[in-house]
């Protein structure tokens, strides 16, 4: 059931910049099935964290309003290359995933 | 003897399901291993709790009822359920932060396009200058639910980008926490029905 992930670092603004990229639907609940009329049970990733170097950094929680395929961007005043950062996300349905990843500025 | 109201963190659940016992789970989370004597224990409290909901709850009421986990390891923030059912801005921060009182700020800046070709793909990403930010959240404001997300950051910098569903135009706001007040800013982003990019 793993669902891909990308985790990328990047500098901008001085910044050490985390982007998550996670394949989820990200389903609303509120979308009907065109052919049989039925509601498309939710489905959509309530919590995300990051951790940077072992510490909570950023704990976000979110709604059906997240886009599918979500896109996810933090950034961290103290972090440099070589620093290990971990995002974390479990979603309404009790699905998981976690990637690791070194900074590269 | 007290239960007390545990709200599971979703990193513990996590451990919990590569645990395959109690004692293994309370490993897992103290990092320390389990005595003898605390194992006896946790197998006297599992007779007694009964397992009615699920094994992981069980699992957890009796590593807490045994007092070998402190409420701080399991408890974390859940899931704000109430705020992001909230149908107006004003409501999901109440749910949120206690308040709805928040003070308009030039330090907040929301980097949207003006004008959506696709309301199901909108990027908006969130800056501030505000001194320790310490939560942000994103509302539209015409969805059904208006709180996209909401963000505590107990170490990140006051900044957080997603692309988010847009029913219709609508505006967006995005509110900073920052010194126990509220601050916010907001912009008008135009969705063109049909995404033909007229």
């Amino acid at each position: 059931m793993a669902r891909k992930m990308k985790l990328r670092t990047r500098t901008r603004e001085g910044k050490i910049e985390i982007l998550v990229l996670i394949n989820h639907p990200m389903e609303t609940g509120l979308r009907k099935d065109k052919k049989t009329k039925e509601k498309i049970p939710a489905h959509y990733i309530q919590k995300m964290t990051l951790h940077h170097n072992g510490q909570l950094a950023a704990e976000a929680n979110f709604g059906i309003g997240v886009s599918e395929d979500p896109l996810i961007g933090f950034r961290l005043d103290d972090a440099k290359n070589g620093d290990k950062v971990k995002v974390e996300w479990s979603d309404n349905k009790g699905e998981t995933g976690a990637i690791e990843a070194v900074v590269e500025g | 003897m007290c239960y007390g109201i545990f709200r599971l963190d979703w990193l513990s659940i996590n451990q919990l399901k590569h645990s395959s016992s109690v004692v293994e789970f309370i490993q897992s989370l103290r990092g320390t291993n389990v005595t003898d004597e605390e194992s006896i224990l946790v197998t006297q409290m599992k007779r007694r709790i009964f397992l009615q909901s699920s094994l992981a709850s069980g699992i957890i009421m009796a590593a807490a009822a045994t007092g070998l986990l402190k409420p701080g390891t399991v408890l974390a923030a859940a899931w704000p359920a109430n705020a992001f059912a909230a149908k107006t801005i004003d409501d999901a921060l109440k749910q949120l932060y206690g308040t709805n009182a928040v003070t308009e700020s030039k330090d907040i800046e929301i980097k949207a396009p003006l004008q959506a070709e696709n309301g199901a793909v909108v990027p908006v990403a969130v800056s501030t200058s505000l001194p320790k930010p310490e939560a942000i959240s994103l509302y539209v404001k015409e969805n059904v639910q208006p709180l996209a997300a909401a963000i505590d950051l107990p170490r990140a910098s006051g900044y957080f980008s997603a692309r988010v569903k847009m029913a219709k135009t609508s505006e967006v706001r995005a509110v900073i926490k920052s010194g126990g007040k509220l601050y916010s800013t907001s912009m008008n982003i135009k969705v063109t029905v049909g995404g033909c990019g007229g």
